[in-house]
């Protein structure tokens, strides 16, 4: 025994004195972004030593390491401590670096056994994916020729955008791919490295030997979705515009799901209020307000075709499946010519397609809802196929609402999409998409919505030539809608809702490094359907109603050029023309003159047949966004934009139902026409690991449609009688700072917004607040938004999100007075008073396990607490008086407490 | 299992019953000058009563009288009659045009109100012509139980008496146009007492169980059709213990005022939820004509008016209904105190009263 250990005292002794000698060596690093696994390769390099490790425990995010000349033990305890790592001298230069609670002998000893044995794989994302291509016969010359290269995805086949190349030689050059996803340049004749770099995939290097002018095919392969960059810089529309539009925000997906969800569903629309200059009016309102403007003003589309309600359980969720989104893009600031009809923003939702190659699947079950996505190859490498199914459950949990109305109400969704993607040769694709949603809301007796989106949507894509990219997209759509009391004497139901078509041609023209322009020709019409109002059972004393609505058509022709002037300067400037019709049939009323429109004021009306033109529009809508590099990392931005809009949803509540319409611009509806101006700067610091935007903007709407007081919007044939046409401005400013690299990511952003109305009337009792301006229903001055995860490794991470928003404007009473008895609250002024600011903190808990060797399923688990605070925030404040009380202010908070989620996901 | 639902439940319930809770609201000690009229006039004998109060700061629960004015009520002869102030305490001050009046209200004549201030202002109301009737043909009760969440985030199941009332539309091509008012008189009879001199009281306390609630009912197409329509319910305890009258006004109204209380009833009765109709300023029917800008508070009413009755007794309407005895001595031999105060002296109930109604019949 004694032998025994003197033995290994001894052995010990030499390790320590061995490692001793080592861990004094001198080290000279300079490493920026580069992994713990790529500085412990260039220590082994340096100082002649090997590390052994299992590589599931090392963090695969960037870090920055600079030694100049400590020695090797200061840089391990600066390495390794700080990313959650020891280490331990194995002998014969050999270190161990694991967890620190598992530097013991147990662990050690298998470690080594394994490391040894060659058990422990390498990850495959750490080496380049290497390729070769051979243009012409080998030949000894001085030519220079051309190559056009196209960088796709591995699986995908999708044309990759934004991909930096660095061509290896002693011509060193870096190139960037256009928004065709290729590249040009002339080589001289021989060999060369072409070496390609993109967030979120892994290196691509390519042996290409030159000897003719010619294509080649560079092809990237996706890292693991857990090792991925974190943060903004993860989506390639962001790395494309970020740096010189303004007011452009994309979140990477991997954020999407990771951010603390209600019920634990991840949610698209519900992610961008932890944005700057996005909120909304709180849990269960629908949609989502930009820069202080109305729900409607924002354009939501789904590739390219647009959905006009995307909310689930009347706001709770919203319609996007995130297992199926690509990208997700919001333009708050600047606008492409290309997108237009909305006057404050446009949320840019791309799906994925289908993979090519592989079959792939999912199935999940949360709180809320379950979801079963599958996809994979039709034809391999030529036809795909995407299904994406979910389904609330919550319908069943509210039988166990210990309240009458829970027990008799039911609430549920259910959306799905299958998309099948074909690809013709080389660029040619053909993508058909077919989605639809659906909602049941009932509340006990008392009432119920149903409302669903059906959209079919096709994009056929072909090259023409090498620079020009020609593109089709046809879209149909519907969105029907429905609202029912089911019982007693005003028992009745009540249809409406809208069918929209889109026929479009874009084409890109990448004519040389300096420009790139789009242009295209769209025409896209909305039609509302008949509202149809009908009493339900006998005694009902409802009278049937047939509004028969009218249609909107345009025609839009629209030219943008990405120029990029010098290195320096950088310019987008476009223009959208519009011509737009008002279509019968439709019955447009004549009113008195020097009356209001009133229904008591109507002397004459005129019928238009279906198809008729009742009015006409048009405009042209510049765009311009510029912008200035000053050094490296400063960007000073500009924008100016003019949008117009053609359809207006009409509604009087700060969350819209189901039901409220959808109306186009007519003879008294005017089109809101708005301009946007934004200056904005940005700038990164300490190797980009942050970032800081800030913008400054300025928006005026005019023909604001701005419901009158006590405004019947529903079933009426002649709406201008409940509405004024007004005027908004909104103004401020947005600042966020993103820390991008580290065990701790985030953002944090403060925005100061205010979003003023204006609506007069040559008649006083029209006007509202005497023709001041006042606050509209989303104006709230101070919104702080904190996003922070910790990733203590690749696959496991803790985020925070944390909201602050200033109360909302109210109608508040000074007064009351008494009338019959009843003790009335008398509202003097419109949005004169605010309720409690709105303040939020929830915590999410996402572990993504490793791929099964056995089964080859994945499993993600997502834990999560919602409101964790638990504060009663208030959606609103009422003033009611109960039985012989007086009356009261009373706040409704539509969550009360903490909100727990569980969701588990399996893929395979 | 049983925990995954529990879970599942609470999640479910956070989210759903949401939570309503009192918050404070700025009071303005500002003086209110704003003139406020609530008075009618019906095709009764009357007295019909107006009010004339200034409008008051939110949060302070007392209405100042404008007294010393001049109330006329005009009809469209330009016919007189004046509205006399009734000074009942220092908290109740209204103007009144006595029973059996000179001018009686006739369907299809219009009539306004007049009324002339201390000061000199000068309000008068738009003439509206006093509708046909509609009269009412019977109480309807059915029991009810509902659930509700207390403040104290406890779910209480209660039982409630649904009041409707059921009316024949008569013949004509116009629609109707209704408003009712309820209120329940009910009977409460002290315990037996055993003094030589105590008397055992009977008392008859009026409850205005729907009193915010304002109910209309616009009916076009209906000839000779019943309808029913809801107008209130009443939380079933031991007013129904014995015997308990319901009295429905129901009064047939022109358009206007009718379009008026649907506005009242937004403003007044908001449920709190996200469908709320945003609450504004409601112009009643009284203008100054000297100051058209000016917007008084108010509105006189021009009204048919049918009034109901329906006595009930305890389990009229099912055994789940039936209420148990509420009073009783706290010990078995009939003395001593009793369970309630005003199981020994009904006269503190609020609103309590030993005159019994004129139209109680035992």
């Amino acid at each position: 025994m004694k032998k025994t250990l003197l033995t290994l005292l001894i052995a010990a002794s030499v390790q320590i004195i061995t490692a001793q000698n080592v861990l004094d060596k001198s080290v000279y690093l300079n490493l920026e972004q580069a992994t713990v696994y790529d500085v412990l390769s260039a220590l082994e390099r340096q100082c002649g030593i090997r590390f052994c490790y299992d590589t599931a425990v090392l963090p695969w995010y960037q870090i920055k390491v600079v030694s100049d000349g400590k020695n090797l033990f200061k840089v391990l305890n600066k390495l390794l401590p700080p990313n959650g790592l020891a280490y331990a001298a194995l002998g014969d230069n050999l270190f161990a670096v694991c967890q620190p609670q598992d530097r013991n002998s147990t662990y050690l000893k298998d470690l080594k056994q394994r490391w040894e044995a060659g058990a422990i794989e390498m990850p495959a994302f750490i080496k380049p994916l290497e390729q070769a291509a051979v243009l012409g016969m080998a030949h000894s010359s001085t030519d220079m020729y051309e190559v056009t290269g196209l960088l796709r995805d591995e699986e995908s086949k999708e044309a990759l955008a934004g991909v930096a190349i660095s061509v290896g030689g002693e011509n060193h050059k870096t190139l960037v791919t256009n928004t065709l996803g290729q590249f040009t340049v002339k080589l001289v004749a021989g060999e060369h490295l072409l070496t390609t770099y993109m967030p979120g995939y892994r290196e691509s290097k390519m042996k290409l030997s030159l000897y003719d002018n010619g294509n080649i095919e560079i092809l990237m392969a996706v890292k693991p979705e857990a090792l991925q960059e974190v943060l903004i810089e993860g989506n390639r529309a962001s790395n494309r515009f970020q740096n010189s539009l303004t007011g452009v925000e994309a979140i990477p997906m991997r954020t999407i799901k990771e951010l603390p969800a209600l019920l634990g569903e991840a949610d698209v629309i519900k992610s961008l209020s932890t944005l700057a200059g996005v909120t909304s009016a709180g849990e269960g309102a629908s949609g989502f307000n930009v820069r202080g403007g109305n729900i409607d003003q924002n354009l939501t589309l789904q590739d390219d075709a647009p959905l006009f309600n995307t909310s689930h359980v009347l706001g709770f969720f919203s319609v996007y499946n995130p297992d199926l989104i690509r990208s997700v893009t919001l333009y708050k600031g600047h606008v492409p010519a290309q997108y237009g009809g909305r006057t404050a923003s446009v949320l840019d939702v791309k799906l994925r397609d289908g993979n090519l190659t592989k079959h792939h699947g999912q199935i999940g079950f949360g709180i809320a809802a379950g979801k079963l996505i599958m996809e994979g190859p039709l034809w391999k490498n030529k036809v795909s196929y995407m299904l994406g199914l979910r389904r609330s459950y919550s319908d069943w949990m509210l039988k166990l609402v210990p309240l009458a109305e829970g027990k008799t109400s039911s609430a549920w969704f259910f959306d799905g999409l299958s998309k099948i993607s074909i690809r013709l040769g080389q660029n040619s694709t053909i993508a058909a998409t077919a989605y639809g949603t659906k909602d049941y809301f009932r509340y006990g007796q008392a009432f119920g919505y149903e409302w669903n989106n059906r959209l079919v949507n096709v994009v056929a894509k072909h090259p023409i030539g090498a620079k020009i990219v020609s593109s089709w997209q046809g879209n149909y759509g519907t969105y029907k809608a429905s609202y029912s009391v089911p019982v007693g004497i005003n028992a009745f139901g009540l249809n409406n809702g809208l069918e929209y078509y889109n026929l479009g041609w874009r084409a890109i023209w990448v004519a040389n490094t300096a420009h790139e322009v789009t242009g295209g020709i769209q025409w896209n019409t909305i039609k509302g359907l008949p509202e149809v109002l009908n009493p339900v059972g006998a005694s009902s004393v409802i009278l049937p109603a047939n509004v028969r609505k009218d249609r909107g058509e345009d025609w839009v022709l629209f030219l943008q050029d990405e120029w990029k002037w010098s290195e320096k300067w950088r310019f987008s400037m476009g223009m959208r023309g519009v011509y737009y019709r008002n279509i019968g049939e439709k019955t447009v009323y004549t009113y008195g003159a020097d009356q209001p429109q009133t229904v008591e004021n109507i002397i004459d009306s005129v019928f238009y047949e279906k198809g008729n033109t009742v009015k006409t529009y048009a405009g042209l809508e510049p765009r311009l966004s510029a912008s200035w590099r000053w050094r490296d990392q400063k960007i000073f931005k500009f924008s100016y934009n003019r949008m117009r809009q053609y359809a207006h949803l009409i509604s009087n509540l700060v969350s819209p139902t189901p039901v409220d319409i959808w109306q186009v611009s007519n003879p008294y509806i005017a089109p809101q026409t708005a301009d946007n101006f934004d200056i904005g700067y940005s700038t990164a610091w300490n190797d980009r690991r942050y970032e800081l935007d800030a913008d400054v903007f300025y928006r005026k709407t005019r023909s604001v449609p701005v419901f009158r007081n006590f405004a019947n919007l529903l079933v009426n044939d002649h709406l201008e009688t409940e509405l004024l046409s007004g005027s908004m401005e909104s103004y401020g400013a947005e600042c966020s700072v993103k820390k991008k690299q580290g065990y701790w990511t985030g953002w944090l952003t403060y925005t100061y917004t205010r979003s003023l109305i204006r609506a007069k009337s040559p008649f006083a009792d029209l006007t509202i607040n005497e023709g001041n301006r006042y606050p509209s229903d989303y104006d709230q001055p101070h919104q702080v938004n904190v996003y922070a995860k910790y990733a203590w490794n690749p696959a496991s991470s803790l985020s925070f999100n944390f909201i602050y928003r200033s109360g909302r404007p109210v109608s508040g009473p000074p007064r009351v007075y008494q009338v019959g008895g009843i003790v009335v609250p008398d509202y003097v002024a419109r949005n004169n008073f605010r309720i409690q600011d709105y303040i939020r903190l929830d915590v999410s808990m996402n572990i993504d396990q490793n791929k099964s060797k056995i089964s080859g399923v994945k499993r993600s688990v997502s834990i999560g607490f919602y409101n964790l605070l638990g504060r009663k925030n208030p959606y609103s404040v009422f003033f009611r008086r109960d039985a012989n009380t007086y009356p009261k202010a009373y706040k409704l908070s539509i969550i009360g407490s903490v909100i727990p989620s569980l969701n588990i996901t399996y893929a395979y | 299992m049983k925990n995954s639902y529990v879970y599942l439940g609470f999640a479910f319930t956070s989210l759903l019953t949401s939570c309503i809770s009192e918050v404070d609201f700025p009071v303005s000690d500002k003086p209110i000058e704003e003139i406020m009229i609530d008075g009618d006039f019906t095709d009764q004998e009357g007295p019909h009563r107006l009010f004339l109060n200034y409008a008051a700061p939110f949060g302070v629960s007392r209405f100042k009288s404008v007294e010393n004015a001049a109330v006329w009520l005009v009809d469209d002869t330009e016919a007189r009659a004046q509205y006399l102030p009734v000074k009942v305490n220092s908290d109740t001050f209204y103007y009144e045009l006595p029973r059996n009046s000179a001018m009686q209200g006739i369907a299809g004549r219009s009539y306004h109100v007049e009324i002339t201030l201390p000061d000199g202002r000068i309000y008068k109301s738009v003439p509206q012509v006093l509708p046909q009737r509609v009269n009412a043909d019977s109480i309807v009760l059915e029991g009810s139980v509902t659930t509700r969440v207390s403040t104290a985030d406890v779910v209480i199941e209660e039982r409630n008496a649904i009041v409707s009332v059921e009316s024949v539309i008569p013949a004509g091509t116009e629609p109707f146009y209704l408003r009712w008012d309820a209120h329940s008189v009910f009977y409460f009879q002290e315990l037996v007492k055993f003094g030589p001199f105590d008397k055992q009281h009977e008392c008859f306390i009026p409850d205005l169980f729907n009193q915010q609630r304002v109910v209309t009912q616009e009916i076009a197409q209906k000839n000779g059709q019943k309808i029913r329509v809801e107008i209130g319910k009443k939380l079933i305890d031991y007013s129904f213990e014995n015997s308990l009258y319901f009295n429905v006004i129901q009064r047939s109204i022109n358009k206007e005022t009718f379009d008026y209380w649907n506005l009242i009833a937004k403003v007044a009765n908001p449920q709190g939820t996200v469908f709320d109709t945003p609450p504004a300023s409601i112009r009643g029917n009284i203008f100054n004509e000297a100051n058209p800008k000016e917007i008084p508070l108010g509105y006189f009413e021009v009204a048919a008016v049918d009034t109901i009755r329906r006595k009930v007794f305890n389990g009229v309407m099912g055994e789940p209904y039936f209420v148990l005895p509420y009073c009783s001595y706290a010990n078995p031999w009939g003395n001593g105190p009793a369970n309630h105060d005003e199981c020994l002296n009904c006269i503190i109930l609020k609103n309590s009263t030993y005159t019994k109604p004129h139209y109680w019949i035992d």
